[in-house]
């Protein structure tokens, strides 16, 4: 019973996707309006289960269970919490949209299901093979997931972008783990840590398998100069997708780099830091210079992404415990100011169509005071500037950089902060200062679930600015050894 | 020693009355209007009670208050006033009800907001003032920011957001540096307790590092010259409110900066820099002077005043590196002292010149200077009050202008008499540009049909003019109250300050 309890959340949402595929396969069967409820409440359902089976983890639990391939550990439980509650919360935001765009089918469940199990694979990944599965399970519900609306040619394009260059990445990971899997002769991801050659002639496979890796996860995160999906696919995909592609896929991509990199590959730290740290560079200048050329809102978060992306790099690439616990919280911060912005995205809608770009949001402080104030909270936190959680995100990075003896790489990064800044204040200058005859129409009315929840969201942000201490307290225990 | 959370609530307090403005559902725009003024009324009442029950004697810091923060970090929730910073705590809840009286009627779109943004800034700025650990200083000091870059933004004139981007991205960029350094001394003592800071030893090197980042924050902020160039653009394009808070706090948040943490953290770094400091002082003192000599706006001219007069402030703060011999902390004392009691009157003084601009704007909704002359004979009592406010600005003696500018002029001697000169002739300029504003706006011929037709001051105008000019003439005859307060601290920040941490 002890070890079915390890895969407990993994469990559910597997019984959520059999379920959802289930409904849908009586499709012929079943009444309209039967689907409609029974196929979002089993997804819902099986999220929350999941949730709730990753919040009361019996402590006894952890270990390492099935022949070393999985772990269950501080980090596995935060993040499966973390992914259980932001799977759950996304797809409340989304789904009216949705079904709004007509694409609320049984497959758009099934699939945030199945990307959300391969989250949690990868997050609770002890051996390189379950690693991979749950990258794979990953991605391929992703490029399904952007397509979902195969009218939509942007979307198409973007897919098969994303599609191509991904499983190019795939292939580089793929090399990268078997070459480390012939240095060592396992799959587990502990023993790599202990006795990984780095001198003589392994130290040389040893490292090109660390450049495969670094690469591939670089990928996968979207930061520079691999970013090159990152704009199309935020901006060719419908809105609700790129709310749960800007999400969940940075929650795995953390998992991967404190996995397999910072304890995984912890021998080889010299050979990566110095690569991580120029990876990161790039990401903060093409990020936050890219941002300030667009127009479009979804591209302008998609380049914002990828400067943030450059700030959690820079906190891994110290090589420090500091940095590892900045990284992660920095991480667990974006995704709720990013939760934030695209969830107002979807409760708002200019003239009839999705928000695209930036000047549809004119008029929002007016017509709208209390969305345009969250957003104007998502705005500055994502600058970093306080009272905002995001403030106390960037200032650990900041910590962790400083701490590992790099003053001049935290000079640059307060630099790309506040070329960052001028971007986000243009959002909040469109929202307040511009008057416009054409406001933003809001959906429905104001009391229903996904918008509480989305206020409660956006007041986390100011909260959790306050009162910083738990959540950071949070990812200290998460990386603890 | 008066223990009790009242630090606290003349930050929170605003801050609360700020968010419940924002709220929906308000029978209408006049209870939302005396709302907002009970509350900045209740904080200046609060911040009078803390005055009234400050110990003078003493340097150490007075109703404090101290919970863990961020354990993680040993980051303190930790409030404290001494004799520097609590004149400031007074001075800006004295500016809120002013500028929320001033915005009474002018103010029609969205007003709510306007009064919400103003008491919100009011916490962040009292918190500033009152912060004695870095991190939460920080965290005013940048939270700030943003209700005076909306208030620039939604309520300023034409060129309203290039202005407050200017402001937003210059006062950032500076800021930015000030929390590296502030991380950095946050590392090395092990908290990031200001005091614990100011007690740390720190080689010349580190010194020098962290003075610059410090300098590059403050300096933006004061504004000194030649980062200056944000604020004639900021005063120019915020409201009237916004001028005045902007003149009379924000520029003494920088100022404030260096007697909190520049010179007691860096005292050899500030000696080492203290050449460059007195030559940027020096150059904001003459050069900015004539400047504002040939401004045609009134509120730029203004702004360029304000440069010039916080050039008096850095001189009265840095010309004690330069002095020698017997009467060396005596004079380096009058320095520092006439340095922030130039502070509070510039405070007081530019906010009445802003609010005076602000009278004649309401009506003709011009700041050209050519569009006025001969103000005096439509509106004596203004034209009045306007000259003596302008007279203060000069540093007339009886105008709380004089006292400072003269202890500093005095003091700078002692460093040397040619600084003291340059210093002096600005008295000259700055009678210069002033008079010869007065002579230009309120006397002369009545310059046109609807300067002639120029209402009288309404009650509000009075009440808001004649209570700042009181204390403008109280404090320029009877400066013994202010002085009192500080002198204590003072007298320990130039120890702090002449105190080498090196060894």
């Amino acid at each position: 019973m002890m070890s079915f309890s390890a895969v407990a959340p993994e469990v559910w949402i597997a019984i959520g996707v059999l379920g959802v595929v289930g409904f849908e396969a009586l499709r012929a069967h079943l009444p309209e309006h039967v689907l409609k409820t029974a196929i979002p409440a089993t997804a819902l359902l099986a999220l929350a289960l999941a949730l709730m089976e990753a919040l009361f983890w019996n402590g006894a639990s952890q270990g390492v269970f099935y022949d070393g391939t999985l772990v269950i550990d501080a980090f596995s439980r935060v993040f499966v919490a973390a992914a259980c509650l932001g799977s759950l919360v996304i797809l409340i935001y989304s789904i009216g949209d949705m079904e709004r765009q007509g694409l609320g089918g049984g497959e758009y469940y099934a699939l945030v299901l199945t990307a959300t199990l391969g989250v949690l694979a990868i997050i609770t990944a002890a051996s390189l093979l379950v690693l991979y599965l749950g990258l794979e399970l990953l991605s391929l519900s992703l490029y399904t997931l952007i397509s979902i609306d195969r009218e939509r040619v942007p979307a198409a394009e973007a897919a098969m972008k994303y599609f191509f260059l991904g499983a190019i990445a795939s292939g580089v990971l793929l090399y990268g783990l078997s070459l480390l899997y012939g240095l060592r002769g396992t799959l587990s991801i502990e023993s790599l840590s202990t006795g990984l050659a780095v001198t003589g002639a392994g130290a040389v496979l040893a490292f090109l398998a660390a450049v495969f890796v670094l690469v591939a996860l670089s990928f996968k995160f979207g930061a520079a100069p691999f970013h090159m999906w990152v704009p199309d696919v935020y901006e060719g995909a419908p809105t609700p997708i790129t709310l749960f592609v800007a999400t969940l896929p940075e929650l795995a991509s953390i998992a991967l780099f404190v996995r397999l990199l910072v304890s995984g590959l912890h021998p080889l730290v010299r050979d990566w830091s110095g690569m991580l740290i120029g990876i990161a560079i790039l990401s903060l200048l093409i990020g936050n210079l890219g941002a300030l050329l667009q127009s479009n809102f979804k591209r302008l978060l998609a380049y914002s992404a990828i400067g943030h992306v450059g700030f959690i790099l820079l906190g891994i690439a110290t090589g420090t415990r500091q940095g590892e616990i900045a990284a992660v919280y920095y991480t667990l911060v974006y995704v709720l100011m990013t939760g934030v912005a695209f969830g107002l995205l979807l409760a708002i809608r200019a003239r009839g169509h999705d928000i695209e770009a930036i000047d549809d949001l004119a008029g929002l402080g007016q017509s709208h005071p209390w969305w345009s104030l969250l957003m104007l909270f998502a705005m500055f936190s994502l600058a970093g500037v306080p009272p905002f959680v995001g403030f106390w995100a960037k200032m650990a990075i900041l910590r962790a950089l400083l701490g590992a003896g790099l003053p001049i790489v935290t000079v640059f990064a307060v630099l790309m902060a506040v070329i960052g800044a001028f971007y986000y204040l243009r959002v909040v200058k469109v929202m307040y200062f511009d008057r416009t005859d054409h406001p933003v129409v809001a959906r429905g009315n104001f009391w229903n679930v996904p918008d509480f929840i989305l206020s409660l969201n956006g007041v986390a942000l100011f909260v959790l600015g306050l009162v910083p201490n738990a959540l950071w307290a949070l990812c200290v225990w998460a990386v603890r050894r | 020693m008066v223990h009790g959370p009242w630090l606290s609530l003349l930050i929170w307090l605003p801050i609360l009355g700020g968010v419940c403005l924002l709220l929906p559902g308000w029978r209408s725009a006049i209870f939302r209007r005396t709302f907002a003024l009970a509350i900045s009324l209740v904080a200046l009442a609060l911040s009078l009670w803390v005055w009234f029950h400050f110990q003078d004697g003493t340097s150490a810091m007075q109703f404090v208050e101290r919970v863990p923060w961020i354990p993680l970090l040993h980051a303190n929730y930790h409030l404290g006033v001494d004799g520097i910073s609590l004149p400031f705590l007074v001075l800006t809840t004295f500016s809120t009800v002013l500028v929320i009286l001033a915005g009474w009627r002018i103010i029609d779109y969205r007003q709510a907001g306007y009064f919400a943004a103003f008491l919100i800034m009011e916490g962040f700025m009292n918190g500033v003032f009152s912060a004695l650990d870095g991190l939460l200083f920080y965290f005013f000091w940048e939270a700030m920011l943003i209700p005076m870059f909306l208030i620039i933004g939604i309520w300023g004139g034409p060129r309203r957001i290039y202005a407050s981007f200017k402001f937003f991205l210059y006062t950032f960029l500076g800021s930015v540096l000030l929390l590296v350094a502030l991380i950095y001394l946050g590392q090395r003592v092990g908290s990031y307790d200001l005091l614990a800071f100011q007690r740390a030893p720190l080689g010349l090197g580190v010194q020098i590092w962290i003075f610059i980042a410090f300098l590059v924050a403050f300096a933006v902020k004061v504004p000194m010259w030649p980062v200056h160039t944000w604020l004639p653009d900021a005063h120019v394009e915020a409201p009237t409110g916004g001028s005045v808070i902007l003149a009379a706090i924000m520029l003494k948040m920088g100022a404030y900066g260096f007697l909190r943490l520049s010179l007691p953290i860096a005292p050899d770094a500030s000696r080492y820099f203290a050449g460059l400091m007195v030559a940027l002082s020096l150059i904001a003192i003459l050069y900015i002077g004539f400047v504002a000599l040939v401004q045609t706006d009134m509120k730029k001219l203004i702004a360029y005043s304000s440069i010039v007069h916080m050039g008096f402030v850095t001189l009265g703060f840095f010309a004690m590196y330069f002095m020698i011999g017997a009467l060396t902390t005596e004079s380096a004392r009058m320095g520092v002292q006439g340095g922030v009691f130039q502070m509070i009157s510039h405070g007081l003084v530019s906010a009445a010149l802003f609010l005076s601009v602000g009278v004649l704007y309401d009506r003709l909704h011009s700041r050209e200077i050519g569009t006025y002359g001969g103000v005096a004979r439509s509106m004596p009592v203004f034209g009045a009050l306007f000259v003596f406010f302008a007279m203060a600005n000069v540093g007339l003696p009886g105008t709380s202008g004089f006292v400072g500018e003269f202890q500093v002029i005095l003091s700078t001697w002692q460093a040397s008499p040619w600084w003291s000169l340059g210093a002096a002739l600005n008295l000259i300029l700055g009678a210069g540009f002033t008079l010869w504003l007065m002579k230009r706006v309120v006397f002369g011929p009545v310059r046109s049909e609807a300067v002639a037709r120029l209402p009288a001051l309404d009650w509000r105008e009075r009440l808001v003019l004649f209570s700042l000019a009181l204390p403008v003439l109280v404090f320029g005859l009877w400066p013994a109250p202010i002085l009192n307060v500080m002198r204590a601290s003072v007298a320990h920040l130039v120890r702090q300050a002449l105190t080498s941490k090196i060894g």
